[in-house]
């Protein structure tokens, strides 16, 4: 899965509040994306690339849903369908697929669902199930049913309770009970995923996020705290991560 | 016509004068998925210290307008890691191999100068102008007395052609240039990332962990060009140019204000292949001009 520089071109762009789903196409065969990893998109007008998470993909189209949130994502999701650009991809080592697991439970906050996805989709012979946080209804839209589509079930939690479970989607852990957690959300979501892995002696995996550089492992900008062989590290989120064993990030 | 692109650099040849800048690269390993990363003159290595080095708790860099700011702080695996596991495969690319060194003291630069002198890198490059650390680096690099003394201690134990890396946060460039051939350099390189400071007005803090940073890209150019040229009119020292080059005819310019040879640095970041579009771009740059020799043009910058 050597990464490639792609010539993308914005095929649909949806905005749901300040989040954008957002499909990309490229007249070439794009290279073989695995779940966790990540696209280093080049931004109109701006001078670092910025790093997102792949949403989704097919042989000619890679999606991603990006939250609004600075000078660079604002740039990016103000283009309109047709604008031309490129992206690294795929960049950074996805979630580990484990032989002989089949109870799996998909652990995802606002954007930090969206590298979930492809895990439950890649991987049909796992029983996934997606507990996915939102603060309210209107913020899950920009999924639309896609967690429906390829987890076995999925569960919606809502802050304010306006959809779903009223409540945060950790406290649905006890409950699912699985064998392998993948998690990526907030910081707080991230501790108590690490807290109930070690508790319980489950395997889970992190998507972390950094303000990143090169993208490419080069620069170090990136630096993740992860706990390893005893000793502190700083680790590149781009090539050693994004994805983390949950034990060893420090939060 | 086909140009002669290469240049020489303190007695070492290079096969084009665009050297890919430390702290930008790595050890050259990320870069060579992308691309053959020995069609480049160089590679001066990420700094190296005596021992391991975790560096500066993230964040790590911020954008600004045509550039960024970082404050990586020296993070690195050690001189003796860099011997064992990198050196090998940089030496295997076909390029020339520049070691970065840093340190807290006189007595580590002489060190790690000491050890890297036993190993087949093909020069040294003296950083004494890290604003990101805060012993050692640019304390040693800001007046022109501790620039001629710890060249001149480095000097005695360095085997190897000697590159000191200057940097622009001083009142006088020419004034450091000359201190760095008075203590014996080779070459100088310059400039280091100007220094600099984001500021988050939301959370009312500074957006880098450790607060300030390394100013570097396409802003820091006009500041590089005119120091490259102040120098060039100083000293006798050969001059590899850096800041803010993102094309051929960037390159073109540092060239024109003296410098022998051209770093890139920034661009990397932006662009995994930027290194190599500057070769490219040089080199029909200088076709299309009918020039013979790339080093032809060192120094020809038209002054009236």
């Amino acid at each position: 899965m050597k990464a490639e520089k792609c010539d993308l071109t914005l095929k649909s762009i949806e905005k749901f509040g300040n989040v954008y789903r957002v499909v990309c196409e490229s007249k070439k065969k794009l290279p073989h994306m695995a779940a966790g990893q990540f696209a280093h998109i080049k931004v109109p007008n701006r001078e670092l690339r910025r790093p997102i998470c792949i949403y989704d993909n097919t042989d000619t189209t890679v999606s991603f849903i990006i939250a609004s949130v600075g000078a660079g994502t604002e740039a990016f999701t103000a283009q309109k369908p047709g604008a031309e650009f490129d992206a690294l991809l795929p960049l950074g080592n996805g979630f580990p697929i484990l032989p002989d697991v089949t109870n799996v439970a998909l652990l995802g906050g606002g954007t930090g669902c969206a590298p979930l996805l492809k895990i439950a989709k890649d991987n049909p012979s796992l029983n996934c199930t997606a507990l996915l946080g939102f603060p309210n209804a209107a913020a899950r839209e920009v999924y639309k049913d896609d967690f429906d589509k390829v987890c076995d079930r999925v569960c919606y939690c809502t802050d304010d309770g306006s959809f779903g479970y009223h409540g945060y989607p950790t406290e649905l852990l006890t409950e699912i009970a699985p064998d392998v957690l993948y998690v990526c959300g907030a910081p707080g979501m991230m501790k108590t995923a690490q807290k109930f892995c070690a508790d319980r002696g489950t395997v889970g995996f992190a998507s972390t996020e950094q303000r990143m550089g090169c993208g490419v492992g080069a620069c170090l900008v990136c630096s993740v705290r992860i706990n390893r062989d005893g000793k502190e590290k700083l680790l590149r989120a781009c090539a050693d991560g994004p994805v983390f064993a949950l034990e060893e990030l420090v939060l | 016509m086909s140009v002669d692109m290469r240049t020489t650099v303190a007695g070492v040849e290079f096969k084009n004068p665009v050297i890919a800048a430390s702290g930008t690269f790595g050890f050259g390993r990320e870069y060579n998925n992308f691309y053959d990363v020995g069609k480049l003159g160089g590679i001066s290595s990420k700094g190296l210290t005596l021992k391991p080095r975790l560096g500066n708790p993230p964040v790590r860099i911020a954008e600004t307008p045509s550039g960024m700011l970082n404050s990586v702080g020296l993070q690195n695996p050690g001189v003796e890691a860099f011997i064992e596991t990198e050196l090998p495969f940089m030496k295997s690319l076909g390029t020339v191999v520049i070691a970065n060194v840093a340190g807290a003291t006189e007595s580590d630069y002489v060190s790690i100068v000491d050890i890297l002198s036993k190993t087949d890198v093909d020069m040294i490059e003296l950083n004494i102008s890290c604003p990101n650390v805060k012993n050692g680096g640019m304390a040693f690099g800001v007046s022109p007395d501790s620039v001629e003394s710890i060249t001149r201690a480095v000097r005695k134990a360095c085997k190897k052609p000697l590159i000191v890396k200057l940097t622009p946060n001083v009142s006088c460039i020419a004034d450091n240039a000359r201190a760095a051939e008075r203590g014996g350099a080779d070459a100088i390189s310059l400039i280091n990332t100007v220094a600099g400071m984001a500021v988050d007005y939301k959370t009312r803090k500074p957006v880098l962990a450790v607060g300030g940073g390394g100013l570097s890209g396409a802003c820091v150019k006009p500041i590089a060009l005119r120091m490259v040229h102040e120098c060039f009119k100083t000293v006798g020292t050969p001059i590899m140019g850096l800041g803010g080059i993102m094309t051929g005819e960037d390159a073109a310019e540092f060239m024109l204000c003296g410098a022998s040879a051209v770093q890139v640095g920034t661009a990397n970041i932006l662009d995994p292949f930027a290194s190599l579009r500057i070769v490219n771009e040089l080199t029909n740059l200088a076709e299309s001009d009918n020039i013979a020799k790339i080093t032809s043009i060192i120094g020809g910058l038209i002054v009236e």
